[in-house]
């Protein structure tokens, strides 16, 4: 009878580790969409690579940099890929595309503004909290003393 | 006053105070009546004491004829009523009769003493408080003197009109009052008129509680044995019974006490009875000797009441039966060198001699004795009793059994006290006022003696369930240990006239709640105030004087927070000064504010505090003690302060968790915010993407149109 708990026991852990259908189903069309719509993965491949870097080096738990920059970055790579299939959606014209230096430029400067982003809000935004809170402690402070003066020592000790 | 008595009435009726019996009650309202409580005299700007606007005391003229061991007498002079005054000057110990002295006044007669005035007055000599009686000079000699001297002599004819006569009316009249002299004695009997003609007038009675100042020789055997304040009040044949003795003395022109000790005459008494020890074998008038025989008799059923006398003197004839013949051993025990034929002398001697007695029984002829001399059923019975019962008793109580039944009418005997169950409220009186030992009292209460007394002669005692209970009440509140209870409420429990005995008050002459209040007024202009207001003794005294005033907040009073307490003594002093129409008392005010401190830190609010004192202050010198109440007494404010004040707390509680947090992100200032900024770069990167692109879209869509 233990035995076949036991057994019982994995498969229903098996069935609850399987990844969904649909997960399933999208990661087995990746490779076919990327495959059908080559020239463009080419694109996209080239000039997203600064948000490929981003995710590398980002050590953070929460692993936001990649995000930030991915988002810009994209930004500067949507006109490349509507321009991939203003001239033809080829092979040849995504290599003409990502090795002219403009291309380069337009999305790793997306990316670049990214950074930028990343490396000032981050700061501006932390420097905003700290003083809220910095303010906030000092209400608590004023606070305490407030009760210890209408309420005496006895506020603190009960 | 009669609505006073309505309004307390009526206030007991409110409260569904069935507790008190109609006795009480009506004792109760007895000393309502008495108006004697109060203060009545007045130092005048030269230095006279003035009782009203009337009459003088003049404390220069000691008039000491007047006087008895334990009162003064002085001079005392009236500018409207004619005749001479004596002022008698008493202190607590004596207790004086307050509750009886309106009926005492009200009654016509001449053969008593008229007395003019009575009250609490400021005694200047001493610098304290002493009852006063104003007595009408009587116009006449004592009939003795002094206790040497040798009584006024009348001739044999003239003893009935001029003695018995006077004397026995008198007494019809104090029974028609429910009154006992107590005080009948030849030192304290006056004679008035002239030689031949004169009528006795009975002295004053109401300076002592009855039988204090009695000689043995002027009371029964079975009285005399007992200490003088534990005697109880008697009975108006204990009256008749001094009168025959005084009778007795103003025949022959003989002092009976004159080389004799009390014990001896005791002694005589109980070996020859009294009319034997008194009259012996001399000749008495044969009408006197009736009437002697009747009021001598030491049989208490066969001894004449006042109606006897009354009868016997309108001339009927009354043959009085002889006294109950004392069980007398045919062989005398000898014990301490001494012969002993009767039991209650024995008695005497053993309560006296406790370890000795406890050898004499042990050694088993004292047994012998007793079963071979005297064929007793029930002394034997009572005897083998107590034998069994308390073999195993510590000695002083077996003593005490034995004593008891040998002697079962004589009084209770326990170390060095001598006393009867009524006597018990006048001998702890006595006993408090020289500082004697009083446990011993509580003792024989806790212990139940006197129960045993009374079981022993329940259906000889005329009132013996109504002691039983009062003293089963004593023994409740003995076994109570807070203030309000124990043996201080006893005393004045079983003793309605007697003073309240605070050690505060010791100069004072405090006989109602009412006089408390104006005495610690009084205390409290003086400089020397103690450290508490009420103790003990004033608060069993007016929770027994007037229970309203103090008993619904005797949990107050007695509780061990500092500022209930004082809310207890000021709701009580407050009613006080309502109930008896004190007007102000600044210095008690001010005595209380002084120590309002534990109240107001009843409140946490400190703001609230200050502002409770400021008003307390304001009441500074105003006396009115229901204004301070209404001002520290408001349990809705005192309840609504720890509500908010368990709200701040929680409150306090929380801020400090908050600062432990931030205090936390602090010690991580390094990283603190960060996080959030990189989200937030992320929001702002990601929303200005899509901006872009779609920007980039629109204008797409717009240039290819």
């Amino acid at each position: 009878m233990a035995k076949k708990d036991k057994k019982s026991e994995i498969k229903k852990k098996l069935k609850t580790s399987r990844m969904p259908f649909s997960v399933r189903f999208a990661f087995f069309m990746l490779p076919v969409a990327a495959l059908v719509f080559l020239p463009s993965t080419i694109v996209f491949s080239v000039c997203m690579i600064p948000t490929l870097v981003a995710a590398i080096v980002d050590n953070h738990q929460q692993k936001t940099a990649w995000l930030t920059v991915g988002a810009m970055n994209l930004a500067g790579t949507v006109p490349i890929w509507f321009s991939l299939w203003d001239t033809g959606h080829t092979v040849p014209v995504a290599f003409q595309l990502v090795s002219t230096p403009g291309t380069i430029f337009l999305s790793y400067g997306g990316a670049v503004i990214g950074w930028i982003i990343y490396y000032n809000v981050t700061p501006f935004v932390a420097a905003i909290v700290l003083g809220k809170n910095e303010a906030r402690y000092k209400a608590v402070e004023r606070r305490q003393k407030e009760l210890i003066k209408k309420w005496g020592e006895d506020v603190v000790s009960n | 006053m009669a609505g006073e008595e309505e309004q307390q009435l009526s206030t007991e009726k409110e409260n569904g105070d069935l507790s008190t019996t109609p006795k009480e009650r009506s004792t109760s309202l007895k000393r309502l009546e008495s108006g004697y409580c109060s203060v009545i005299s007045q130092i005048t700007s030269d230095g006279r004491i003035m009782v009203g606007h009337d009459i003088e005391i003049l404390p220069d003229k000691e008039r000491t004829e007047y006087a008895s061991p334990a009162t003064k007498a002085y001079e005392a002079k009236s500018r409207n009523l004619g005749g001479e005054h004596f002022a008698l000057i008493c202190g607590c110990a004596t207790v004086p009769r307050v509750t009886t002295i309106g009926s005492y006044k009200g009654l016509k007669s001449l053969h008593i003493l008229r007395l003019i005035e009575a009250g609490v007055i400021d005694w200047r000599p001493e610098n304290c408080q002493k009852f006063a009686l104003i007595y009408e000079k009587p116009a006449g000699k004592k009939m003795m003197e002094s206790a040497d001297a040798i009584p006024y002599k009348v001739s044999e004819d003239h003893l009935i009109p001029t003695i018995i006569e006077p004397a026995v009316k008198a007494l019809s009249d104090f029974r028609n009052i429910d009154f006992i002299h107590g005080a009948i004695n030849a030192e304290n009997i006056y004679m008035s008129g002239m030689q031949g003609t004169e009528r006795i007038i009975l002295g004053d009675c109401l300076s002592s509680a009855p039988s204090l100042q009695q000689h043995p020789l002027y009371e029964m055997a079975s009285r005399a044995v007992a200490q003088a304040s534990g005697r109880g009040p008697g009975t108006i044949k204990d009256d008749l019974y001094a009168l025959g003795i005084c009778v007795v003395m103003a025949a022959r022109g003989k002092n009976f006490m004159l080389g004799k000790s009390p014990q001896q005459i005791i002694y005589e008494k109980i070996e020859h009875g009294s009319y034997g020890a008194i009259i012996g074998r001399e000749r008495i008038p044969g009408g006197v000797s009736e009437f002697l025989r009747g009021v001598l008799n030491d049989d208490d059923d066969q001894r004449w009441s006042i109606d006897d006398a009354m009868r016997w003197l309108e001339g009927r004839h009354i043959n009085p039966k002889p006294s109950r013949v004392i069980l007398k051993a045919a062989r005398p025990l000898i014990f301490r060198e001494k012969k002993y034929l009767d039991l209650r002398s024995l008695a005497e001697e053993f309560s006296k001699n406790v370890s000795d007695a406890g050898v004499e029984i042990e050694k088993g002829q004292f047994e012998l004795w007793l079963k071979r001399n005297f064929e007793d059923k029930a002394l034997r019975a009572r005897f083998d009793d107590i034998c069994e019962k308390e073999k195993t008793a510590p000695r002083d109580r077996w003593i005490f059994s034995v004593c008891m039944a040998l002697d079962p009418f004589g009084p209770l005997r326990y170390k060095g006290r001598s006393i009867f169950p009524g006597g018990l409220g006048m001998a702890l009186a006595e006993a408090m006022a020289q500082n004697e030992d009083i446990q011993i009292y509580g003792e024989m209460v806790l212990q139940q003696f006197f129960n045993d007394w009374i079981g022993q002669i329940f259906d000889e005692l005329p009132d013996a369930a109504g002691i039983m209970s009062i003293l089963e009440k004593s023994r409740g509140v003995l076994s109570q240990k807070m203030p309000g209870y124990g043996i201080e409420r006893v005393l004045y429990m079983l003793d309605q006239e007697v003073a309240c005995m605070s050690p505060i008050l010791r100069d004072y002459f405090v006989l109602a709640p009412g006089n408390l209040l104006l005495a610690l007024e009084s205390i409290s202009q003086s400089g020397t105030r103690p450290d508490t207001i009420l103790d003990r003794h004033m608060i069993a005294f007016i929770s027994v004087r007037e229970r309203q005033m103090i008993d619904s907040h005797l949990g107050y009073v007695n509780s061990s927070n500092k500022g209930n307490q004082m809310i207890g003594i000021i709701r009580t002093l407050a009613a006080i000064q309502r109930r008896f129409f004190i007007g102000s008392v600044p210095g008690v005010g001010n005595w209380l504010i002084s120590m309002t401190e534990p109240i107001v830190k009843l409140l946490k609010d400190h703001e609230l505090r200050q502002k409770l004192a400021r008003a307390i202050g304001r009441l500074q010198d105003n006396g009115n003690l229901t204004a301070l109440l209404e001002l520290v007494d408001d349990p809705i404010l005192i309840q609504d302060d720890a509500k908010r004040f368990g709200m701040a707390c929680r409150e306090y509680k929380s801020l400090v968790l908050e600062k432990r947090a931030i205090e936390s992100y602090f010690r991580k200032r390094k990283y603190f915010g960060k996080a959030t900024g990189r989200q937030v770069a992320m929001l702002f990167s990601s929303v200005l993407s899509v901006i872009v692109i779609a920007g980039y879209v629109v204008l797409r869509l717009m240039n290819g149109i």
